[in-house]
């Protein structure tokens, strides 16, 4: 969501020494902090088992517990950011900000909700104990939670705070861990605890940062009203599910191939594999960063004037001219951008390759290979999906939610073969179908640049039909089930 | 014979001069099976007449400017993605720039399901046509508003080429505009004769009021007013046979573009034995004025009544009675709230009555109108010999003065159109001098017996039917 890039355009304005790296640390704390916060948790909880003499079974099964949540709550979370970000957008667009914290809530609401059902029968049947699967369902929840306050900040004023506050969430985790095998509580419950802790700190401090940056709601608490948004943009809700299932279903298949563990019940990991993948997935950042510092940033003046003149008596002129202007912006800055992710990448796949083989990671050639390859894709990844991105903020939902889908279908295909074929090629055909999304998004962004004006007019609707589909439907039942009001009291009521 | 006659806004929708006189038509035609084809402008009214229809009336086909339901057969064509022809697209590039293009080439294309009004204006096509249009003539009007504008323009249009078209032997419009449209359709389609009868001229009335509108953006009034030139220009030129109500609206016509020898005048008639009989007005202390006008903008109401407020500080005992449906709310509101306000105890507002029995208390009429053909409400107070005042719109000063060889005398008074302080010294001059009075209305009457009579009309059309088939 537009937005933190323009706060962070003001640290970089202000010409301080150091403000360029300044801004780079805050958008990278940002972005990439509670990913990474995953990767260092795992690491330190890793650390405290080994120390504590903890059996390899229990150590792999915390760390796949927490990997568990940490996908399942992304792909969740991000299934759905596509459409928040789009219902976010409009209500910015027609300055009824009051609805943002509101629909916070209410998103959050549904998908806590949704989430835990469904997670919650996959526990059901993993064979955990209970224990575990109530401190799993914690922790899936304050992680889709997590990830949505992210999507939800739009201004970035209290990022000391949140970089202090993954500080202090590393600290509370390691803490309470350590704490538990000193008092002689060795289990993976005890483990697990202290996590839930740790991404609570962080999350209540995010929350925070969101509720001091957004309008204070006007009357209602929690709102459903994105849900219509559904109906009208019903591929949106296809194109989360394209793109992030297609980022993590390559790992989630190579659990079940014969490089893939089962340790316990539903709970398998292929340490070979995930490892390096989790570690590929952080270069991504490069693009996020990137995109909202310059694309978004630069190219957003010169697209908003360029919608302006629309709404403000531009004349064919005036639009032509400002429309060259954009798209040489945009280019620009998307070529920056890649270039960026490239030597990024390059540079992760040689010094960072080295610097893994040297930590007590446990990295071999067969996960080394891995990381070279993913790290390929990832950074493809990266690229197509902020081409992705500018696709939406012309509108076309279609082409956007086409690549997305085809990117999705993809990579089930590029899974079925990741069964036929010899271990040390995993990694192949997800890069292949990273190229083939990127093909795509960019012949489609070529094709719409070449025709914006029509995508801003022509396919404006003549008539304005009201539709009202299933998700509209599900908005009045939330509401009509007084869910919403009751929500509501309570709240006023504390 | 079936005839189709093709109404827009009027007949059998709304009371008023064109209704009355097509109602009446009809009854006086009964050899002939009639089609109504009605333009309405919002689907709510769908028949919702306020006429009983004659036994000889045997189908009615409404159509809605404003109807935003697809019919199937154009739904499946809602994504536009045929390739025109480069005839096509020229004729198609000429409706869109308000040129004159071949009607025939659009019909086609809409007839034959290959184009559909959404459709069409949902796709790159006419962005490119709009585009030239806008590089060609338009550089400096907003781009996204005038497409918007013009987009709100030509879809009414396009939605009812996709409607039902009725088959006739003959089709017989009594409008130009969007019905002339239509009735060129029919006609082409059925190689049928098309006959063209205006009151009014629709062109000039349209042009006038997109001149004075808030709705239609400035920089677009040029495009509109071309747009109802384009539309008549359909009828006008493909017509076999064209009347009008008197000859300065024929010149009219023939300035527009109509073949003069298909331009014929026939002039409205009334039942002049009825109206003849009415007695004159027993003398009493009070002079009393007839509007007979629905309330409704064009008829300048407002002025009406500013100019009788005038009078009434000029001559003792005055009253002016207004009698005529509501046609405009909103502005019968503001008429009613202004006679309140300046002369509340002589204006009075009767609603629609029967104006043979009202017009024996009343001493003689007046019109107000901005803009008239042959104002049927004028030759019914000529006949019951009540002379008139009027403002110089439409053919009032022949009615008035008589034309060519007519030496009758006058029958009443003109003044400009809006001009309040004519209209006052017109009805000053009426009603000061009854003797005067009495003279101007035995002339009324005598011209109205001589030239105006219902079945010289009917005669007429009757032979224009028997010419053109």
């Amino acid at each position: 969501m537009a937005g933190i890039g323009f706060e962070l355009r003001k640290i970089y304005k202000s010409k301080k020494l150091f403000s360029e790296q300044r801004m780079y640390l805050y958008a990278g704390v940002f972005y990439g902090g509670p990913l990474f916060l995953g990767v260092v948790l795992v690491m330190l909880v890793s650390a405290i088992c080994v120390y504590a003499g903890m059996t390899k079974t229990e150590r792999y099964l915390l760390t796949s517990m927490i990997t568990y949540a940490v996908i399942f709550s992304l792909f969740f979370s991000n299934v759905f950011s596509a459409l928040l970000g789009r219902y976010v957008s409009d209500m910015i667009y027609s300055k009824r900000y009051e609805k943002i914290l509101p629909t916070f809530l209410g998103s959050s609401l549904l998908m806590v909700f949704l989430g835990e059902f469904a997670y919650g029968i996959f526990l059901a049947f993993s064979g955990i104990s209970l224990g575990e699967m109530i401190f799993c369902l914690v922790l899936f929840a304050e992680l889709v939670v997590l990830w949505s306050t992210i999507n939800f900040i739009t201004s970035i004023k209290e990022y000391k705070m949140v970089l202090y506050a993954f500080i202090v969430a590393v600290l509370v985790t390691v803490g309470i861990g350590i704490l538990f095998i000193l008092i002689g509580f060795k289990s993976t419950q005890g483990m697990l605890f202290s996590v839930c802790v740790g991404y609570g700190t962080i999350l209540y401090n995010t929350i925070q940062v969101l509720y001091k940056t957004l309008p204070a709601p006007k009357e209602d608490i929690t709102s459903f009203e994105f849900l219509r948004w559904f109906d009208m943009y019903p591929r949106l809700l296809f194109l989360g599910l394209g793109v992030y299932a297609g980022a993590f279903l390559h790992i989630i298949s190579t659990w079940f191939t014969s490089n893939g563990i089962q340790i316990q019940g539903l709970f398998y990991n292929s340490p070979f594999y995930d490892v390096p993948a989790f570690y590929a997935f952080m270069t991504t950042i490069v693009s996020t960063i990137n995109f909202s510092v310059f694309v978004e940033v630069e190219f957003y003046l010169k697209f908003k004037r360029y919608y302006w003149l629309y709404n403000n008596q531009g004349t064919w002129g005036d639009i032509k001219e400002a429309e060259k202007e954009m798209l040489i912006v945009l280019k620009n800055e998307l070529k920056y951008l890649a270039w960026r992710q490239t030597f990024a990448t390059i540079i992760v796949i040689f010094v960072g390759g080295q610097i893994l083989e040297i930590l007590p990671l446990g990295f071999n050639n067969l996960m080394l290979g891995y990381f070279r390859v993913l790290c390929l894709a990832y950074g493809v990844y990266g690229i197509a999906q902020s081409v992705m991105l500018v696709l939406l903020y012309f509108d076309d939902v279609n082409g956007a939610s086409f690549c997305a889908i085809t990117f999705g279908i993809l990579n089930v295909i590029a899974t079925i073969v990741n069964f036929y074929i010899p271990s040390i090629y995993y990694g192949f055909g997800f890069l292949i179908c990273n190229i083939i999304f990127f093909i795509l998004v960019v012949a489609r962004l070529e094709k719409v640049t070449n025709r914006l004006p029509y995508m801003v007019l022509s396919r404006q609707p003549i008539v304005n039909r009201e539709k009202e589909g299933i998700f509209s439907k599900f908005e009045k039942m939330l509401v009509r089930g007084g869910f919403d009001e009751k929500i509501n009291q309570n709240k006023k009521r504390v | 014979m079936r005839i189709c006659l093709i109404l827009e806004g009027s007949y059998p929708y709304v009371h008023g001069g064109v209704s009355t006189w097509m109602h009446q038509y009809i009854q006086n035609m009964p050899e002939h099976e009639f089609v109504l084809w009605v333009i309405g402008s919002k689907p709510e009214i769908r028949g919702k007449f306020v006429y009983e229809l004659p036994a000889n009336v045997t189908e009615v086909h409404e159509a809605f400017l404003e109807d935003d339901k697809v019919e199937a057969k154009f739904r499946q064509v809602r994504k536009f993605d045929y390739k025109m022809t480069s005839e096509e697209y020229k004729e198609m590039y000429a409706l869109v720039a308000c040129d004159k293009p071949k009607w025939e080439v659009i019909f086609r294309l809409f007839r034959e399901g290959r184009v559909s009004a959404e459709g069409f204006l949902l796709s790159q096509t006419f962005l490119d046509i709009y585009t030239s249009i806008c590089e060609e003539r338009y550089p400096d009007i907003g781009f996204s508003d005038a497409f918007h504008s013009l987009r709100s323009m030509l879809f009414p249009l396009l939605r009812l080429l996709e409607t039902h078209i009725p088959r006739a032997e003959i089709y017989h419009s009594i409008v130009t505009g969007y019905g002339g449209v239509l009735a060129t359709f029919g006609s082409i389609l059925y190689k049928a004769p098309l006959i063209l009868t205006e009151h009014g001229i629709y062109t000039r009335e349209r042009e006038e009021e997109i001149i004075r509108s808030d709705w239609v953006l400035p920089t677009m009034k040029h495009h509109w007013v071309r747009f109802f030139y384009m539309l008549s220009d359909a009828i006008y030129s493909n017509a076999n046979k064209i009347t009008c109500l008197f000859s300065k609206a024929r010149m009219t016509q023939i300035e527009m573009g109509c073949d003069p020898n298909k331009c014929v005048v026939v002039s409205n008639g009334i039942r002049y034995e009825d109206l003849s009989t009415i007695p004159l007005k027993v003398q009493d202390e009070w002079v009393d004025i007839g509007a007979i006008v629905r309330m409704a903008p064009i008829k300048d109401i407002k002025t009406m009544i500013y100019a009788f407020f005038e009078l009434t500080k000029r001559v003792k005992n005055v009253r002016l009675h207004i009698m005529g449906g509501e046609d405009d709310h909103e502005y019968a509101m503001e008429c009613y709230a202004l006679a309140e306000q300046l002369a509340p105890e002589s204006i009075i507002f009767t609603g629609r009555v029967d104006i043979k029995k009202y017009m024996e208390k009343l001493d003689f009429t007046i019109l107000t109108s901005l803009s008239e053909g042959q104002p049927l409400s004028v030759l019914e107070s000529m006949a019951a010999s009540r002379p008139c005042v009027t403002t110089d719109v439409g053919c009032c000063i022949d009615l008035i003065q008589g034309r060519d060889k007519d030496k009758l005398g006058i029958a009443g008074y003109i003044s400009p159109p809006a001009y309040r302080e004519g209209l006052t010294d017109a009805m000053e001059k009426m009603c000061i001098d009854r003797e005067r009075r009495l003279e101007m209305g035995e002339i009324a009457r005598q011209r109205a017996e001589r030239y105006y009579q219902y079945n010289g009309m009917i005669t007429l059309y009757r032979n224009i039917y028997d010419e053109v088939i």
